[in-house]
């Protein structure tokens, strides 16, 4: 059996930021329910980890990026300022695997093709016809690219493990040329061995060129895949922590606000 | 490393085979028990007139609105108002006939009113996040209200006055008239059965509306956070059942010639919905067939058929159909616990 241990910083430790000049998202002073005056950016290329714990306003953040949730301030997305729902975010090219896949994700009564082809189905179908060779190709063209493992396509996606269902909602969007992909939470309840191939998976997306936010709150999650990390706290960013400095302890001290308690009983 | 998702390869015994029988095609296992027993109390029960009868009973009544159902009910909702949609459209339409003497500008009348009164239904649930059995129940109440004042206890009949005219045939043989074929006599209600359900069957499993129905049915917010708008899919579920409503009238009406305020279309949400339960549709959503509803209307029809042939009371067969719902959610819910 293998356990997280022996990946450990293997194949992660020597990489170096894949980021590229161009920005594709970019956050201004941005509020809502939950969270205060955020600003960040993220180029092309580039993976950026934001961590907290609970009610640090780390779920609200996430759900704002997507169009979920109302946001004030300024986001923007290819340099254009975006407002909206979720399909308004679908159509400027940002995407999200969302936390909860039982609950968020997955489609649990459809099958793994239609789960799949959702995304497709969403944003840049023409008409209104579904056309069931189209679906097949393109899980061939996933299930090769992720390494779906599934017995037959057509079962209810609930057929599939944890991972591989998390993998047919990557490949749900990019079925749909988005290059802002949000993961919120991604690797919650899956086996190890899979949690590894999704991290992989996280580079190989950098690396073509997607800019990727990753929503996590575990520590060796963000230390192998993020360039840097914005610590939460009480909705707001406490810190920014580039791929040095990153530590477990430092994660800690900021996402509990040590810094900021410090200096009030100071 | 052990790979846990890849199961032995298609095992095809026995016992895969009965879980999907009962499962996911248990339709076809009690169509097929349906039919045994409605031929042996009715030996007559294969002679064409009887079979295409069956049709024509259907269509004239809840057949179209039970494809519609099963949309809503695919969805996660329930409308409860079919019945009193049916009287309401019912009687204004006839009016309508009566003053224009057309049969089609009635049809453009039902479809539009139907479409109206649905939409209507899809805005209160959808926009205003009311319980779609709440809110269709309102409708139901009032629909009947309404029309029970304008027909003032009295039957909206097509006018006999005019029955010399050629419209007066025209539109007896929308429910009435048939084609023959090699032989067979296809009522036009058939006719127009068998392609509703084709039409629907296609929707549901070919296009984008389809697909977000059975998404929404599955999980709302997760067909949400995968771009659905679901807001717009509950609206266009009961509108179109609205349409369904509206199209049933025009047969309807064409059948009877007259419909009385107080009863036209009463009962219609109950048979609508027990033939789609009969049909293998998952009462809470996300799953269900056009197939499966379509042998469950007509599995219905032979139910009350036999019942007629086997001279139970007709005041007893509504309680018929409480029962029969009662038992298809009951295996429902029993599959449910032994997964």
């Amino acid at each position: 059996m293998m356990t997280g241990k022996q990946y450990e910083d293997e194949a992660f430790a020597s990489r170096v930021s894949q980021a590229r000049e161009k920005v594709a998202m970019q956050a201004e002073g941005l509020s809502g329910a939950g969270f205060n005056d955020i600003s960040f950016t993220l180029r092309e290329g580039e993976i950026l980890a934001i961590t907290g714990l609970q009610g640090s306003g780390r779920d609200q953040l996430a759900d704002a990026l997507f169009g979920v949730i109302p946001h004030s301030g300024t986001l923007l997305v290819g340099g254009q300022p975006i407002r909206g729902g979720i399909a308004r975010f679908l159509k400027r090219g940002v995407a999200m695997v969302p936390r909860n896949r039982k609950e968020r994700g997955i489609l649990k009564d459809l099958s793994i093709y239609d789960n799949l082809s959702m995304g497709f189905i969403n944003t840049l179908q023409k008409g209104f016809i579904v056309r069931p060779p189209h679906e097949k190709a393109r899980y061939s063209r996933q299930k090769q690219a992720l390494d779906i493992r599934a017995d037959n396509p057509k079962n209810p996606v609930s057929s599939l493990s944890g991972g591989n269902q998390q993998k047919v909602i990557l490949g749900r969007w990019l079925e749909t040329k988005a290059n802002v992909l949000i993961f919120d939470n991604p690797t919650q309840g899956i086996d190890v061995g899979t949690k590894f191939e999704i991290y992989t998976l996280l580079l190989r997306l950098a690396r073509e060129g997607h800019a990727i936010l990753v929503f996590s709150s575990e520590f060796p999650e963000i230390r192998k895949v993020a360039d840097s990390c914005i610590v939460m706290y009480k909705g707001e960013v406490n810190k920014v922590l580039s791929r040095e400095d990153l530590s477990e302890d430092l994660l800690m001290y900021y996402s509990t606000g040590s810094n900021v308690e410090e200096k009030l009983h100071a | 490393m052990p790979d846990k998702t890849l199961r032995s390869p298609r095992e095809l015994n026995a016992k895969t085979i009965l879980k999907r029988l009962f499962g996911e095609y248990s339709y076809v296992v009690s169509f097929i028990l349906i039919i045994t027993i409605a031929v042996i109390v009715n030996p007559n029960f294969f002679r064409w007139r009887n079979f295409s009868n069956m049709f024509t009973q259907s269509a004239s009544t809840t057949g179209f609105i039970a494809l519609g159902m099963t949309m809503v009910i695919c969805a996660g909702q329930i409308d409860i108002s079919v019945g009193a949609q049916v009287a309401i459209i019912s009687g204004f339409g006839i009016e309508v006939l009566n003053t224009t003497q057309n049969i089609w500008i009635m049809l453009a009348f039902c479809l539009a009113l139907g479409f109206v009164i649905g939409s209507f239904n899809g805005v209160l649930v959808a926009k205003g996040r009311m319980p779609a059995m709440i809110a269709t129940l309102a409708v139901q109440t009032s629909c009947r209200a309404i029309i029970n004042h304008f027909g003032q206890g009295g039957p909206f009949s097509v006018a006999s006055g005019i029955s010399t005219q050629p419209h007066y045939e025209t539109f007896r043989r929308v429910a009435n008239g048939s084609v023959r074929i090699f032989g067979y006599n296809l009522p036009y209600p058939m006719i127009m059965f068998i392609a509703a359900a084709l039409l629907f069957g296609l929707i549901m499993q070919r296009t984008r509306l389809g697909k977000h129905i059975y998404a929404v049915g599955s999980s709302e917010i997760a067909a949400k956070m995968a771009g659905v708008n679901v807001d717009r899919t509950k609206i266009a579920v009961f509108a179109i059942t609205g349409l369904l409503c509206g199209f049933t009238s025009w047969v309807y009406s064409s059948k009877l010639m007259a419909v009385a305020a107080a009863n036209a279309g009463s009962g219609f949400e109950m048979d609508a919905i027990a033939a789609v339960a009969i049909g293998g549709t998952a009462m809470s959503g996300g799953r269900g067939k056009i197939i499966g509803t379509f042998l469950g209307v007509l599995m219905f029809k032979m139910i009350s058929n036999t019942l007629v042939a086997a001279q139970v009371p007709t005041f007893l067969t509504g309680a018929i159909s409480g029962a029969i719902i009662i038992i298809a959610v009951l295996l429902q819910s029993m599959r449910g616990r032994t997964k």
